[in-house]
């Protein structure tokens, strides 16, 4: 196999032309047939005008066409820009305006929203899947760019990370190995494309062979339906973001189901409470509990392989040690840098914030860490969410910690109010908030407890299930809004 | 609007989705409401908490499931199967 991302699947496709690649929608999809559509996608973006290093968007909710979708783009020479199904109008327009976008593919209820949108041709993906039109094959080298992922960033304005076939290629051949990927495995695609962890689900499973069981975004919002489906896939390796996690614990409905085909429980994103993860491996006992570590720039690029048996009492796990092909270096300020094959080509038309994110070849993460005595990495915080109160320097995350062990509490989020000086939690959850703020009390100093426990239904998240703090800052006021 | 021969009454919950949760978009009472863009995770146990006060039932945690709120219609028919628990 060569350096390009969607050559594994060329490769399975000759070698095992039946074997599954996706399953959605209790349907099956083989190697096969995931070429052929990948080949017809490729064939009508080149129809279309797509030169090599164009950028198409795909704005489209996970199914067998977005993955299909995606390879079809690489196979065209362009670089897919994968678009958050749920943004709102602005922020799309805002995206593909960034990036020059030449071509979106979209499924139908996003074409229709896209409608006036007349500046970008707007292709329907089922459309592109059935093109009969033939392309000669489009002539690519490992170092050209293949997809670019936006976030938003502390600042709010979308930022464009650039990975290229190498970068891309390197972090799917590494995890596939982490996690011992076989042909047999059947691997969650639960993240939305916009979210990296989807480039551990589509190309680290297509690069072993194996199967991608796509979770429809309606799985995702229905825990008992999202437990039913693991079952009824027999899922062997699962990934996603602590809070999938959390729900399926406590809304999942578990003990009617039967989770023991998990070979691997993979989590990322966002820091894992252990009590959640504790009360999750019961249920996969003999799953191996990963604990992977990296920003979108760098890929996953530290893992902690965490033993079943150390998840009682303790309150953090460590994101564990560097991955193959990985090093490390942290700062005399503690931040954490990184350096290797996986690291981001760059951000999108920012020279300067690209340069500024680097110290020499190492990218500086932003995150301050610590080592435990057994080497073992630890996270502390983010650098922007580290505070001074009263003159004492706190670290947000550690006060949510601290907050969200105790029982009955599902999730929590520390911010400071507009003033900048006060501590409110918001928090879901049984227990009250006087409860809380006494959990608080006696287990932080008086500078760290909030001022004020606020509890909600549930907190509000971003797309890709990540608190978002912003909005309930925002929001915070209301006392009606949940 | 469909003839859906429910025995629950809709219309409360068609308003709360229509006028909460969608902010004023017309839905029919058989349109996917879970399909993404419409309702995201909050709004989907904001649903559930005001079928619950509304009908006057404990949904429990594994009839959270798709095929018993994925429309105004399937929801209704899930309201009304547990009409017929009580």
């Amino acid at each position: 196999m060569t350096g390009l991302l969607d050559h594994a699947l060329a490769h399975w496709a000759t070698t095992t032309p039946d074997a599954e690649a996706v399953r959605f929608a209790a349907r099956s999809f083989s190697y096969a047939e995931l070429n052929i559509a990948a080949e017809a996608v490729s064939a009508r973006l080149i129809r279309e005008g797509v030169r090599p290093g164009d950028r198409v968007a795909i704005h489209a909710a996970k199914s067998f066409d977005t993955i299909a979708s995606v390879f079809g783009v690489l196979r065209a020479g362009g670089v897919y820009v994968p678009v958050d199904p749920a943004a709102p109008k602005a922020r799309i327009k805002t995206i593909l305006r960034d990036c020059g976008v030449r071509i979106v593919l979209a499924d139908p209820r996003r074409a229709a929203a896209l409608d006036g949108m007349t500046f970008v041709p707007v292709v329907a993906m089922a459309s592109a899947l059935a093109e009969e039109y033939e392309a000669d094959p489009v002539p690519r080298t490992s170092t050209d760019l293949a997809y670019i992922l936006y976030t938003s960033g502390s600042t709010g304005t979308p930022k464009g990370i650039c990975h290229t076939h190498r970068s891309g290629l390197a972090y799917a051949r590494m995890s596939a190995k982490l996690c011992g990927l076989r042909r047999s495995d059947r691997v969650s695609h639960h993240t939305p494309l916009h979210f990296d962890m989807s480039i551990f689900d589509i190309f680290a499973t297509i690069e072993a062979g194996a199967t991608i069981i796509v979770i429809s975004e309606m799985h995702t919002k229905m825990p008992a339906s999202l437990s039913q489906l693991v079952e009824a896939e027999a899922v062997t390796v699962w990934y996603s973001v602590p809070f999938a996690m959390a729900q399926l614990v406590s809304h999942g409905a578990l003990d009617k189901r039967d989770l023991s085909s998990l070979r691997v429980v993979m989590f990322a994103g966002e820091v894992m409470q252990p009590r959640v993860l504790r009360d999750f491996a019961t249920h996969a006992p003999e799953a191996e509990l990963l604990n992977a570590y990296g920003p979108t720039e760098t890929n996953h690029c530290l893992t902690a392989r965490i033993d079943h048996a150390s998840l009682d009492g303790v309150t953090a796990l460590p994101i564990g040690l560097p991955d193959e092909g990985i090093e490390m270096r942290v700062a005399h300020d503690g931040e954490l840098l990184i350096k290797g094959d996986q690291i981001m080509a760059g951000y999108w038309n920012e020279l300067t914030r690209t340069r500024d994110a680097f110290d020499g070849r190492y990218y500086k993460t932003g995150d301050i860490v610590t080592r435990r005595v057994d080497g073992q990495v630890m996270l502390v915080g983010r650098d922007d969410r580290q505070v001074k109160l009263r003159g004492f320097r706190v670290e947000l995350d550690e006060v949510e910690r601290v907050l969200s062990s105790l029982p009955g509490i599902e999730e929590v989020a520390v911010v400071t109010d507009k003033s900048g000086e006060t501590l409110n939690a918001y928090y879901a959850g049984h227990p009250s908030p006087s409860e809380l703020l006494g959990h608080a009390a006696a287990h932080l100093p008086s500078y760290m407890v909030p001022a004020e426990a606020i509890q909600r239904e549930a907190l509000h998240r971003t797309s890709t299930g990540k608190l978002d703090r912003r909005r309930i800052v925002e929001f915070g006021d209301d006392r009606s809004a949940a | 609007m469909t003839d859906l021969q429910l025995k629950c009454d809709l219309s409360p919950l068609r308003a709360y989705v229509q006028d909460t949760l969608l902010a004023g978009r017309t839905v029919a009472d058989t349109d996917e409401l879970l399909l993404s863009g419409m309702l995201d995770s909050l709004a989907v146990m904001s649903l559930v908490s005001f079928v619950e006060q509304t009908y006057a039932l404990k949904v429990p945690f594994e009839d959270v499931v798709i095929e018993n709120f994925e429309s105004l219609e399937a929801t209704g028919r899930y309201v009304d199967s547990r009409g017929a628990d009580a």
